[in-house]
């Protein structure tokens, strides 16, 4: 899935290619048709936890647009047992700037 | 976006979701007379609706609603595929200032869509509710709601 807005005077494309790649894109472009290239970042993880290496599956349900971050609705499937979490994440986008995922996701004894 | 249904068929059979690589990352489409540079993909999602994989692409630059269907098992080839370039006899490209689909969202046996039209000349913009019929064998056509 795929989806672009406009954000504090740029334009924020977001791409999700399930099962071919465990990322989600985000880049940040100048113009409206996807040309000038700001910022580009791959997210694979949810702090140290890899997507491909840490869950069994890592499902992003829900990609939307708020004011200064996107908004995601992610299900994580655990490796062990057959646990999972349905989470309410956010990645900040700033002036040029594209920051990391954060949930409110416990694992272990630590939380992310 | 995924429904629980979806999301279920998406688990159980991994080739759904592959597909999707290789032509949103910059391959060329099938031979057709159009041509979709997919590095300029605005809006895209995927379903399963009437027993075909159906997805619609949205590129900056293009006037045209892409949407394509695919056999379930045959991720790599197209099976139905339909540039959608007008509403009734009016052209996106040649008779509007900008035809912006704002929203789209699948259903059981159709694509529903948001479309907002910028008039070319005098007039004011208007938003319409629109929907495409999905059928196996078939992408309608666009048709919206006064």
């Amino acid at each position: 899935m795929a989806g672009v807005q406009r954000m504090m005077g740029h334009w924020v494309r977001y791409i999700m290619l399930s099962g071919a790649s465990d990322c989600i894109t985000v880049q940040i472009f100048k113009s409206a048709n996807m040309e000038g290239l700001v910022r580009q970042k791959k997210i694979c993880s949810l702090g140290k936890m890899s997507f491909r290496d840490d869950f069994a599956f890592v499902d992003v349900r829900k990609i939307g647009f708020e004011p200064d971050r996107l908004s995601l609705e992610i299900e994580f499937f655990s490796l062990r047992g057959s646990g999972d979490e349905v989470k309410e994440c956010s990645i900040e986008i700033g002036n040029g700037s594209i920051g990391d995922l954060k949930c409110s996701l416990e694992f272990g004894s630590e939380y992310y | 976006m995924f429904t629980r249904v979806w999301k279920r068929v998406l688990l159980t059979t991994p080739w759904l979701v592959l597909y999707a690589a290789p032509s949103l990352s910059g391959s060329t489409a099938k031979a057709s007379e159009r041509h979709n540079d997919y590095s300029k993909v605005t809006k895209a999602d995927i379903a399963i609706v009437q027993e075909r994989a159906v997805r619609y692409v949205v590129i900056a630059d293009n006037p045209c609603l892409t949407v394509q269907s695919f056999r379930l098992g045959h991720p790599a080839e197209y099976h139905r595929e339909k540039f959608i370039c007008s509403v009734g006899g009016a052209r996106f490209d040649r008779d509007f200032a900008l035809v912006d689909f704002k929203t789209l969202d699948f259903h059981d046996d159709r694509l529903d869509v948001e479309v907002e039209f910028i008039p070319s000349r005098r007039g004011r913009k208007a938003v319409r509710w629109c929907s495409i019929a999905l059928q196996p064998d078939s992408i309608g056509d666009l048709m919206c709601h006064r």
